[in-house]
């Protein structure tokens, strides 16, 4: 939620430079969860894609389950919609019921990290049209999904569905005691270079483990490129923009998770240029953190990379614990 | 280049040639209005103020204004002294303004960072928009 954007024009501070800080490494001695889920989705006549059924648990790092998932469809003599279900099992059936897939699925928990979960699985596709076997793993952000198997389902007895569909999706279990809990974030831009600063404001405020967006909008610099005598200016148009996601710990910390992504436009010119990092933090409410964020590298021209690299863009971050 | 608003308001009260364009500018900045008011206010005050100045008063004057014409002490020269020494103490506390505003308001800066954490090229910051 973006509360407001501020602008001002201030002096640089000198700072303790870590190249991690806390980075990454300071994760706490607790065990990590996810919550894993195979879903069953199916798409209508009409187009639309629904889930139709799913089998989830709630599995510790290195932990595995297992699933027995039957489609089925009872397809209606009249109009009335179409009456689809998937039945689970803790055993194996012996053979599928019926036209539509019986999905065996194992998942095995690798990774539970904020916004990356690594999973590694395997399932098998049980139907009249004979057997069928994939093992993969898949790296999930939070909420993500991956598209397992796909298949048609052309056939009369298939009912209203033109396709079924199983899926696997991560997410990370909230802890109880912090579910209802608000993470605030102050958050400046800074962008200063040969004579020109500018810095820019966003509040945002987001639950526990909710990814909160930002983006400062375009803000314009006139760049010094190349050296005497041949030195011109250009004004460039950049942008940053990203998300944060937090979760209070145990301990009282907060681990953030910081995406940003810094681009650059000449106003005179046909090329944009963009680069964008994953930083994750820990920090104690109230510290204050600055990341820095280098140029893009894909500039061509020479002299336009150094006058960006010379244009120095940073986050200034502030957690909060919101009361 | 661009002539100094309050010194073509100045000019303009004393009577100097003053380009149209460039009173049509100073007219339109900042403290003009007040300035001009000023002005006249001076002129007012001196016109009605028959006493001599003191001789201590005209070095005064001119040392301000570089006035280097000894033994020329007319009251027009006098008033043209006076306007300066206004426009010179609306320069300052404009300057002492705009001081005040570049140097921003403390609250709308950012905190003092107490950690920098850099991206790594290559490891941790990639070229191309993310996915």
């Amino acid at each position: 939620m973006r509360i407001g954007m501020i602008r001002s024009g201030v002096a640089l501070a000198a700072l303790i430079t870590t190249t991690g800080g806390r980075v990454a490494g300071d994760e706490a001695a607790f065990s990590r969860k996810a919550r894993l889920e195979f879903r069953v989705v199916a798409t209508g006549s009409k187009g639309a894609t629904h889930p139709i059924g799913s089998f989830g648990e709630q599995l510790e790092e290195g932990g595995s389950t297992t699933a027995n998932m039957q489609v089925s469809v009872d397809t209606p003599a009249d109009a009335s919609p179409c009456q689809s279900s998937v039945t689970g099992s803790v055993s194996p059936p012996a053979a599928p019921a019926g036209p539509l897939p019986l999905w065996q699925t194992e998942a095995t928990l690798g990774r539970a990290e904020m916004d990356d979960i690594q999973v590694d699985y395997v399932w098998r596709r049980r139907s009249p049209a004979g057997d069928v076997t994939h093992r993969g793993s898949a790296r999930l952000s939070e909420d993500g999904h991956a598209l397992l198997d796909f298949v048609p389902a052309f056939e009369a007895s298939s009912g209203c569905w033109d396709n079924v569909a199983l899926e696997l999706s991560a997410s990370i279990p909230e802890d109880s005691a912090f579910t209802d809990r608000r993470i605030g974030y102050d958050l400046w831009l800074v962008s200063e270079g040969r004579g020109n600063r500018l810095t820019r404001r966003l509040q945002l405020m987001g639950k526990q483990g909710e990814k909160v967006e930002f983006d400062y909008g375009t803000f314009r610099s006139k760049l010094t490129v190349g050296s005497r005598p041949n030195e011109r200016t250009s004004v460039m148009e950049m942008t940053t923009t990203g998300n944060i996601r937090s979760r209070i710990q145990p301990d009282g910390s907060i681990e953030i998770l910081l995406a940003a992504n810094r681009g650059a436009h000449p106003r005179e010119g046909d090329w944009y240029a963009e680069a964008h990092g994953l930083k994750k933090v820990s920090a104690t409410p109230g510290e204050t953190l600055r990341l820095e964020l280098p140029p893009p590298a894909s500039v061509k021209e020479p002299d336009m990379f150094k006058a960006l690299a010379e244009q120095h863009v940073a986050l200034i971050l502030t957690p909060t614990l919101v009361d | 280049m661009s002539q100094d608003p309050l010194e073509v308001l100045s000019a303009f009260m004393d009577g100097e040639p003053v380009a149209p364009d460039a009173l049509a500018a100073a007219l339109l900045a900042p403290g003009a209005r007040e300035a001009l008011v000023d002005f006249a206010g001076v002129r007012a005050q001196i016109a009605a103020d028959d006493s001599r100045p003191s001789p201590a008063f005209y070095r005064a004057m001119n040392g301000l204004v570089g006035d280097r014409r000894r033994g020329v002490h007319t009251p027009w020269a006098i008033l043209r002294a006076a306007v300066a020494v206004v426009v010179l103490a609306l320069a300052a506390v404009g300057a002492i303004s705009l001081g005040g505003r570049f140097r921003g308001n403390t609250a709308e800066e950012p905190p003092q960072a107490t950690r920098i954490i850099q991206f790594t090229p290559g490891v941790d910051w990639h070229e191309g928009a993310q996915r």
